[in-house]
């Protein structure tokens, strides 16, 4: 009896060594689970970096307003305020002295309240009124002394004239803070949560998943508003009230595979070679049921970065001027006809996360399939 | 790169180009209406809370009220005059507190003769604070209705003079070990006697008033034996004098008075309607579901789906019914403003309706459509300051913080629809009130005020937020006042959203510093706005007061002057502008899209649109006419 | 396996117990009242208008009374649209978000699972990423972006369907498929995960092994084990679809229940809060209860013991 146990033992060990790394031998011969690593680092890179980068170069923050520099098309060059003095005014008609020249404006609506010599900025806008040049008056500019320059904006401004580009990394880092840490924290609760469930069946399981449907059943809209009213807002409360909820999907899925695994052939070896409890739940049901959970796990981070969307949408995500990239692929949803660059650039960026995460999870999903082997 | 025009337009182009075959370049969207002639499709944003004109307070429902009910009055179209409706002429007499309407002979849409004590039972109701009308306030011109809406206590049989300086003094003397009292006001009318109003706690109140009635009814004093009661509704100072003459008398002379009247909480309610349904054992509730209401406007409401649509067709009973062109109007209740300008671009929407608001993105764009419309809207834009909450609580900070926003470049930049910026509470000429002309952005001066109050460069300003409701508007406005303070002041302001209940809760218990909000004017007098302020007015968030305040107030409205009494309110608008209690940032413009097929639509100041004058150019059905036809608005109608 | 089931069913009673009695005092504990608002409201019309709803009464009586009211299937009436009681409003609301929910799930259903098999049988080829590409644009495109675009696109460009509205089958199209769209991707790239785990099992291979046509191994067997993480997935998926999207309801503007629960909590409108939840919680029980059912017929080693 005790040398079978031993033997038993032995061999685990082996399994259990050669089982991840085998599964990262794997991995490494997946071309596209190698890319979409490379990619996310380099989006990581780029968030965590891109905002000290566009400051050092252009002098760009995400959360520096330039009102008359609002919604500006994307852009390589730097663009010119320019600034002047009113030299004739009337009949919808404008006429500004500038360093580069007198330019005209005409049919600008509230034309007629401005006096002759006052100083004027005029700047150049994605959407313009009409007159000419594609120059707009910026009444209020007055601050601006002669041509100062601007930009480069390579991915355009928003609204507020600030830098696109900025914000987008910005969104990124709390984005990809708030997706990874709420996957986390739901799949580690979910795995075991849903472990127990499974293997133990009986009363354990029904209290459990009883439990999982009353969670389930209430929408977690007021957890998040109440604990968001009561405490305040921080960003650490989106992830309990994001965490909270996204546990019971993986728990699900994992006790359904246990469900199904524990009555498997291995299994009933095992147990019959009196091998414990815990430890079948370690070493062969949890790895065997890993699959699944990976895979939704990957699916779990852009929920966990949409859902933060939406209750940013609500006003009760992350706090103005900050902004996460669903912020700003709402932003840019609302305003799809009129600034389509609000909603492309953040867009694509959210979409090449979620192709690099998704890749990534399915090249360890293979990776990691013990059957793969025979 | 393309240049920005160039780019932008290639964006449209598939757009534009697939728009062609069913509207034209200069219109947002189709212009060949898919409906027949006498029919029109609006959205009204939300679903009312109320269609009781006595219980409404939202403007969802009263968009719709104003063209079920006629009251005594109705707006003129384009300047919001009031002129006759259900009353076809009107006397004021006693000084501006009398007023005696004569009603023109008009049914409900049941057949039922409509009477003066129509009117006057649906005025008492409101008053009734039974009926639970969030509005009731409204009616506080009426003598007595404070009292009443209040229950107040009434006492009759006092042994004193009832006009005596220190009359009042002696009835709250009464009250001494009974329960604190509040205020003590005499009244001759319905009969001489004192209304005592109780104060304490909400709570405690119903308790106050059973112990002040035990002790205190029956009771003799100098022989004379008092009698208390409750204020009732019989208290309010409306009566019928006949089936066609309404008598109102007032608490002091009310120049809007008339205004006021145009206003719904003064619409009457089918009483016999109410009143047979409690018979009937059905919730008087719910008389306006489409299969009880009872109705005396232009228009019948025929069906409705919960948050859907409502169905009205043209009441062949109303008074003026040969005016109606539009026999049928669908209303549809779409609440994102995304999908109403959709809807509205796919022609399933003549109008997107006064309820739905463009957002300022969306202007520049808009703006060049020959179907859309701009015209000033008599609502003010600020934010309330907390003046008891440090350090909000020095005058010369408050007034700093509001010199150094730059208002100009708030509309200019953020609101974008030509908003007038105003550094005043009232908007000028209001009824011909001269404005103060406060200059709306002086960063200069705001240094050297922020100075005079004791701060050396902004830095050593203690810890300020400023909170709003969350939408995307008042946020951006939000995060351009607090760029200007930071950049005009070096004044770092936390800015904060809020869940609108939250929002509301925390503004009522006064637990912020500097707080949004937006007052959109009742009728057509500076007094809408300046009675904000007043001690006494429930709306004030500033906790600010001032007894002087309330009393330049009180001298204009029983000036008989009309010039004077602007004069005054004038000085009391100066009072306001030194203390600061709100930062003014802009008189609203209202921005809509309407259909070029829909005529009989002309903007005003309270944005008031009667389906009634609507009507539907119908060579649009063939194709773009080339010049609008003429669509002159009613003449002011005379007194009959 | 009938008694199984039953017992089940039996369990649901205090499952929705717990339920109702946890959110009702977390509803309550929200700052705010039904009745705040935007304007001072005198003190004595708002004393008689809670005292109308029973809100002057202490919680716990109001509860009691609130669960007498449950046994005898009264809802309550709605604060916020004080004419309709909240039975009436889920009336109204609820066919109409099944049908759209109805439209959704067949969609998703649809493209997901072929979508997935296609991603299984065809491994590791162009075939597998194109799939589980078009799934990853379903799920990384919010609703909030995928809805104006359709509408954009065939409303406004080609006027072949409404943008929005209620009423007829082509009212239904366009936030169907922007509804069903998402689940798609979650159910395609779950049932190539699932039909993965099977495709090297034990009876698979036997099944190959007794010679049967690869058509009728996909459908016989792979299939029906691959679609285990999927029925997991589509309980909870089942009841979210028919309980709507905030979202979708609202750019499509159709009359359903969708957004009634996130206004209802702005609004603290407690009864339909409550009864949204109710609604959402009995759903979603029952879908849970099919779900355990439906997993014993598609994979029969599961036993159904204490």
């Amino acid at each position: 009896m005790t040398t079978v146990e031993a033997s038993v033992e032995r061999s685990e060990l082996v399994a259990g060594t050669s089982l991840w790394a085998d599964a990262w031998k794997r991995l490494r011969k997946n071309r596209l689970a190698v890319l979409s690593v490379l990619v996310l680092l380099f989006l990581v890179a780029a968030c965590l970096l891109g905002p000290t980068l566009t400051r050092l170069l252009w002098g760009h923050t995400f959360d520096h307003q330039n009102l008359a520099y609002g919604a500006q098309p994307p852009s390589f060059f730097s663009h010119t305020l320019l600034a002047g003095k009113l030299v004739q005014a009337g009949g919808g008609r404008l006429v500004v002295r500038t360093p580069l020249g007198d330019v005209e404006a005409a049919d600008l609506p509230g034309a007629d309240d401005l006096r002759e010599g006052r100083e004027l900025t005029l700047v150049r806008r994605g959407i313009v009124y009409q007159n000419v040049d594609g120059f707009r008056i910026c009444r209020q500019c007055t601050a601006i002394k002669g041509a100062v320059s601007e930009g480069p904006h390579w991915l355009g401004t928003d609204f507020h004239g600030r830098d696109l580009a900025t914000r987008i990394f910005k969104g990124g880092q709390v984005s990809l803070m708030v997706g990874l840490l709420a996957a986390v924290v739901s799949a580690t609760i979910g795995i075991l949560v849903g472990a127990v469930s499974g293997y133990m069946g009986g009363r354990v399981d029904a209290l459990l998943m009883r439990f999982v449907d009353i969670m389930y059943s209430l929408p977690y809209m007021f957890f998040v508003i109440i604990l968001v009213t009561v405490f305040g807002k921080h960003l650490w409360l989106i992830f309990v009230a994001l965490g909270a909820v996204g546990w019971l999907m993986t728990a699900r899925i994992v006790r359904g595979q246990i469900l199904s695994l524990k009555e498997r052939e291995f299994v009933q070896a095992a147990r019959s070679l009196g091998v414990k409890g815990g430890s079948i739940v370690w070493r062969h049901l949890i790895p065997n049921a890993l699959g699944p959970v990976i895979i939704y796990f990957t699916l779990t981070i852009p929920t966990m970065i949409r859902q933060e969307a939406f209750l940013s949408f609500l006003g009760l995500g992350v706090q103005p001027p900050n902004a996460s990239l669903g912020w700003l692929i709402n932003e840019g949803a609302n305003q799809m006809l009129v600034f389509w660059w609000t909603l492309v650039f953040p867009g694509s960026m959210l979409a090449v996360l979620l192709f690099g995460l998704s890749f990534l999870g399915d090249g360890l999903r293979d990776a990691l399939d013990p059957q793969m082997k025979t | 790169m393309l240049p920005g025009r160039l780019r932008y337009g290639v964006f449209l182009l598939a757009f534009v180009a697939a728009c062609s075959p069913h509207g034209h370049e200069d219109y947002f969207g189709t212009v060949r209406p898919a409906h027949p002639p006498d029919e029109i499709w609006l959205n009204n944003s939300s679903e009312p809370e109320y269609l009781d004109p006595g219980k409404l307070s939202d403007s969802a429902g009263s968009s719709i009220v104003w063209n079920l009910f006629s009251g005594l009055a109705q707006p003129h179209p384009v300047d919001l005059q009031p002129m006759p409706d259900i009353a076809r002429r009107w006397e004021v007499s006693d000084g501006g507190t009398r007023f005696t309407f004569h009603l023109r002979p008009s049914q409900w849409s049941d057949g039922v003769e409509l009477t003066a004590e129509d009117f006057a039972w649906s005025w008492r109701r409101v008053l009734d604070p039974a009926t639970g009308s969030k509005y009731s306030s409204m009616l506080y011109v009426l003598k007595n209705g404070a009292a009443v809406s209040q229950r107040a206590l009434f006492i009759r049989g006092l042994p004193w003079e009832l006009h005596a300086d220190d009359t009042p003094a002696r009835v709250a003397d009464l009250f001494d070990e009974i329960a604190p009292i509040d205020r003590v006001q005499m009244t001759d009318w319905p009969e001489p006697g004192a209304l005592v109003f109780l104060g304490g706690e909400d709570e405690q109140r119903p308790e106050f008033r059973d112990r002040a009635i035990d002790a205190l009814d029956g009771h003799s004093i100098g022989g004379s034996r008092l009698a208390v009661r409750v204020a009732d509704e019989s208290l309010v100072g409306v009566r019928a004098l006949d089936d066609l003459t309404l008598e109102a008398r007032l608490e002091g002379p009310v120049p809007y008075f008339i205004n006021l009247m145009t206003f719904y909480t003064f619409l009457p309610v089918p009483r016999h309607l109410l009143e047979r349904l409690e018979k009937e054992g059905v919730n008087p509730e719910l008389w306006t579901k489409p299969e009880h209401i009872i109705t005396n406007g232009p228009y019948l409401l025929k069906d409705h789906h919960f948050r859907y649509f409502y169905y009205f067709e043209k009441n062949p009973l109303y008074w003026e019914e040969e005016k109606i062109r539009i026999a049928r109007v669908r209303l549809f209740l779409v609440e994102s403003y995304n999908t109403t300008l959709n809807l509205y671009r796919a022609g399933e929407l003549d109008w997107i309706g006064r309820n739905s608001s463009l957002p300022s993105e969306f202007m520049s764009y808009l703006e060049p459509f020959e179907d859309f419309q701009r015209y000033p809207y008599g609502s003010v834009y600020f934010y309330w300051i907390n003046t008891q909450a440090p350090p909000m609580d020095n005058p010369k900070l408050r007034r700093a913080l509001s010199m150094a926003v730059d208002r100009q470049s708030i509309v200019d930049n953020v609101a974008q629809a030509d908003q007038t910026p105003t550094a005043d509470l009232v908007p000028p000429g209001l009824a011909g009130y001269e404005g103060l002309a406060t200059p709306i952005f002086d960063p200069e001066g705001a240094r050297a005020m922020l100075r005079e109050a004791g701060y050396e460069n902004g830095s050593d300003v203690p810890a300020i937020t400023l909170i709003y409701n969350t939408s995307e508007g008042h946020r951006q406005i939000a995060e351009a006042l607090q760029q200007m303070w930071k950049e005009h002041l070096g004044v770092e302001v936390t800015i904060e959203n809020q869940e609108w209940k939250v929002y509301l809760k925390n503004q009522q218990m006064m637990n912020f510093q500097i707080a949004r909000m937006g007052w959109i004017m009742d009728y057509a007098d500076p007094y809408t706005y300046l009675e904000l302020l007043s001690a006494h007015n429930g709306n004030n968030h500033s906790l600010w007061s001032s007894r002087e305040y309330d009393d330049l107030l009180l001298s204009a409205n029983t000036n008989p002057d009309p010039a004077k009494r602007l004069a005054l309110f004038r000085e009391a608008e100066e009072m306001l502008r030194d203390a600061t209690p709100l930062l003014p940032i802009y008189i609203y413009t209202k921005s809509t899209v309407l259909k070029p097929y829909l005529k009989g639509y002309w903007g005003n100041y309270q944005d008031k649109h009667a389906w009634k004058w609507f009507w539907i150019d119908e060579r649009w059905y063939e194709g773009v006419p080339e010049e609008p036809l003429p669509d002159p608005p009613p003449a002011h109608y005379p007194f009959t | 396996m009938g008694r199984f089931a039953l017992r089940r069913v039996l369990q649901l009673v205090p499952t929705l117990f717990v339920i109702v009695t946890v959110s009702f005092f977390i509803i309550r504990l929200a700052p705010g009242n039904p009745f705040d608002s935007e304007r001072a409201i005198p003190p004595e019309v708002l004393r008689d208008l809670e005292a109308k709803y029973g809100f002057d009464k202490p919680l716990v009586v109001q509860y009691r009374m609130y669960l007498g009211n449950l046994l005898r299937f009264d809802l309550g009436m709605s604060t916020k649209y004080p004419q309709m009681s909240v039975g009436e409003i889920i009336a109204l609301g609820f066919p109409v978000t099944l049908q759209l929910g109805a439209v959704a799930l067949l969609w998703a259903l649809l493209l997901g699972v072929n979508g997935g098999i296609i991603g299984a049988l065809r491994q590791n080829t162009a075939w597998d990423h194109g799939a589980m590409a078009v799934a990853m644009v379903g799920i990384s495109l919010p609703t909030f972006v995928l809805g104006p675009l359709l509408i954009l696109v065939f409303s406004l460009s080609l006027y072949l369907l409404p943008p929005g509205l209620w009423g007829t089958w082509r009212h239904i199209i366009l936030p169907g498929i922007t509804l069903g769209t998402a689940y798609a991707a979650y159910i395609a790239r779950l049932t190539r995960g699932g039909m993965l785990e099977v495709v090297r099992s034990d009876f698979v291979r036997t099944a190959r092994a007794k010679g049967l046509g690869e058509l009728v191994i996909t459908w016989r067997h792979m299939l029906k084990g691959g679609l285990l993480p999927v029925v997991t997935f589509l309980g909870p998926a089942t009841a979210n679809v028919f309980v709507g999207s905030v979202v979708i309801e609202k750019i499509f503007a159709t009359p359903g229940i969708g957004p009634y629960l996130v206004d209802a909590a702005f609004n603290r409108d407690y009864f339909l809060v409550m009864g949204i939840v109710l609604l959402y919680s009995v759903f979603l029980l029952t879908m849970n209860l099919v779900v355990d059912l439906v997993y014993g017929f598609l994979d029969p080693r599961i036993r159904y013991d204490p």
